[in-house]
């Protein structure tokens, strides 16, 4: 039981960033720097509650906030900025983040012990306030979120940005506050996706919100379906789950475990959800039949 | 002292750089993406190498090192190939962030599948496996300077590489082919061009040239590990932005830049900045000059 449960719990985590990474894909913009949000957002809420005593939700919330702030920053300059030059913008970022806390130390005496991040060996003894029942709030508040998004004007705005910028603009969709707000959103998104990773597994290091991380959590969309929110949530939840399907592999199981993420983003370039939409999609707009003069 | 001996090392060294930005930029050139297996690709090409210098005890020869030299070069032209028909072929008519995706789950295969052969083969370890060659103890003073061997052989190796990239994309047949879907693909495909034989050719060459900078790294440093492509992956998105996406030359030159920029700050400041400062750089140069120091003006082809 205890096996599935804590499964169960890292696909939460997951869902969390792929979410937070489709905040970003909703305007058109291919994001690596929500893993960099991720660290942010997961020392400062190690730092608050390990050093500081402040519970898990204020200590979330001020991480999104400050997330929210850093984005709203490294997001206005990036709006010239479009596809894979933007990537790599993203990229550079999250590696500059993780180069800073490689570097970061700060340790604070509490109960007897130094605690505290401490550069490349990371950040240890984290209490551990993350469990099964507060990811599971937090998975279904920002489902809840992202369904209400999806089909609210918000959303709608977005969703046209990422059709045609231009016609957008010429539509009256104010380019500017969409783009560098879902930029925001994202980043807080995945603040507190880390802030609760970090308290689910007590100890983080840098490397952990790596190159690496940025692109699972772009395969997560990918795999997933990137036209709707819920892609992401199929993405996440099959990806987490399957280095565990693959355990017949053996040591061989990452190998598989690309070998499958490349073979669905081949056959199903929009992803799994992506089929649904296109079949949906092709239903709904079936060329009318032909009159028959024989038909019964 | 030491900053001359950093900058003429990092000049040196830079010539590698140059070779991994080369293959990377070229490939953008040619069909717009990204190939984000470029950095696998030099680390397969790497332990090639590594394999037949350490089978055959490549410490004392320069013939067995020259013999490396082409397996890395031969395997890096043919895993290129294997990753443009997995990676890129089937998705022409996908966004362009498909192929990112793919790309990247093929260096993700490639990464652990060498993590499981450096630990089954015997002639590997772990972590990093040594890469012998007779270059390690090489080294010569000019004056006060001293200079490692190694980087001087490397430096010529590479140089010689990029003039014969040189004299094939100018004056070869295949080579105009290449400037010609560089410059607009539709109108070489109407013009009879197979573009696909160029994507190829492409493809085949900028992973040869990933396979000798493999070589080259792994002959200068002496190792070779599965991790090794990440990182040259991450230093290469630098200097093709610093130089301009798709500029050949560019790529050339900013790669000595950028490996004297990262000696210098490794040897004054501390190792882990160097990498800040060049992520630093690359974040500045997207948003003030996107279009980098050396490219024509378009950076907006989306």
């Amino acid at each position: 039981m205890s096996y599935l449960q804590s499964i169960a719990e890292n696909c939460g985590l997951n869902i969390l960033l792929a979410l937070s990474v489709y905040a970003t894909f909703m305007v058109g913009q291919f994001s690596l720097a929500q893993v960099g949000f991720m660290s942010i957002g997961a020392y400062t809420t190690g730092i608050l509650i390990a050093l500081y005593g402040v519970p898990l939700l204020p200590s979330l919330l001020v991480s999104a906030a400050l997330c929210a702030a850093i984005g709203l920053v490294v997001g206005y300059p990036c709006l010239r900025i479009r596809g894979i030059y933007l990537a790599m913008a993203t990229v550079a970022f999250s590696e500059v983040v993780r180069v800073f806390f490689n570097n970061f130390t700060l340790q604070i005496p509490v109960g007897g012990l130094m605690l505290g991040p401490g550069g490349p060996l990371g950040f240890r003894g984290i209490p551990v306030v993350t469990k099964g029942p507060q990811i599971l709030v937090a998975v279904l508040v920002l489902t809840a979120l992202f369904a209400w998004l999806e089909r609210s004007r918000i959303g709608l705005a977005a969703k046209s940005i990422r059709e045609d910028e231009t016609a957008a603009a010429c539509a009256g969709v104010n380019i500017v506050a969409m783009k560098v707000g879902m930029f925001a959103f994202g980043a807080a998104v995945a603040a507190m996706a880390g802030g609760m990773y970090a308290t689910y597994v007590s100890s983080v290091t840098p490397d952990n919100f790596g190159f690496h991380l940025a692109l699972i959590s772009v395969f997560f969309v990918a795999v997933g379906g990137s036209e709707r929110f819920v892609g992401p949530i199929i993405g996440a939840v099959v990806l987490t789950m399957l280095p565990d399907l693959l355990q017949f592999a053996g040591d061989f199981r990452m190998v598989l475990y690309g070998v499958i993420v490349l073979a669905i983003a081949v056959a199903f370039p929009r992803g799994v959800d992506g089929v649904w939409t296109t079949m949906s999609h092709r239903r709904r707009h079936k060329p009318a039949p032909v009159a028959h003069a024989s038909r019964p | 002292m030491i900053v001359v001996e950093n900058l003429i090392s990092g000049l040196l060294f830079g010539a590698t750089y140059s070779l991994v930005a080369i293959g990377f930029t070229l490939v953008f050139g040619v069909l717009n993406r990204l190939n984000i297996a470029h950095g696998a690709t030099i680390m397969v090409s790497a332990f090639a190498g590594a394999y037949l210098s350490l089978r055959l005890g490549g410490a004392a020869s320069f013939a067995i090192l020259a013999l490396a030299f082409a397996a890395s070069v031969l395997t890096g032209a043919v895993l290129g190939v294997v990753v443009w028909l997995v990676a890129f072929a089937p998705l022409r008519n996908a966004s362009p962030l498909v192929p990112f995706v793919t790309s990247a789950a093929v260096a993700l295969i490639l990464e652990e599948l060498f993590v499981q052969v450096s630990r089954r083969v015997s002639l590997f370890s772990p972590e990093f496996s040594s890469f012998p060659s007779p270059l390690e103890d090489f080294v010569f003073h000019v004056g006060p300077v001293l200079i490692r061997g190694a980087y001087v052989v490397i430096f010529v190796v590479a140089a010689a590489l990029m003039a014969l990239l040189h004299w094939w994309i100018t004056k070869s047949s295949m080579g105009r082919a290449i400037r010609a879907v560089e410059e607009n693909r539709t109108v070489s495909w109407l013009l009879g061009i197979n573009v696909t034989r160029v994507e190829i050719a492409v493809f085949a060459a900028a992973s040869a040239i990933a396979g000798a900078a493999g070589c080259l790294i792994g002959v200068s440093t002496g190792t070779v590990g599965p991790y090794m492509g990440a990182g040259l992956l991450l230093t290469g998105f630098v200097i093709i932005v610093l130089a301009g996406l798709g500029s050949l030359y560019g790529a050339m030159i900013c790669g000595l830049l950028v490996g004297m920029i990262e000696t210098t700050i490794v040897g004054m400041v501390s190792a882990s900045m160097k990498e800040a400062v060049l992520f630093i750089i690359l974040f500045a140069v997207l948003v003030v000059r996107p279009q980098g120091l050396f490219a024509s003006a378009d950076a907006q082809r989306d």
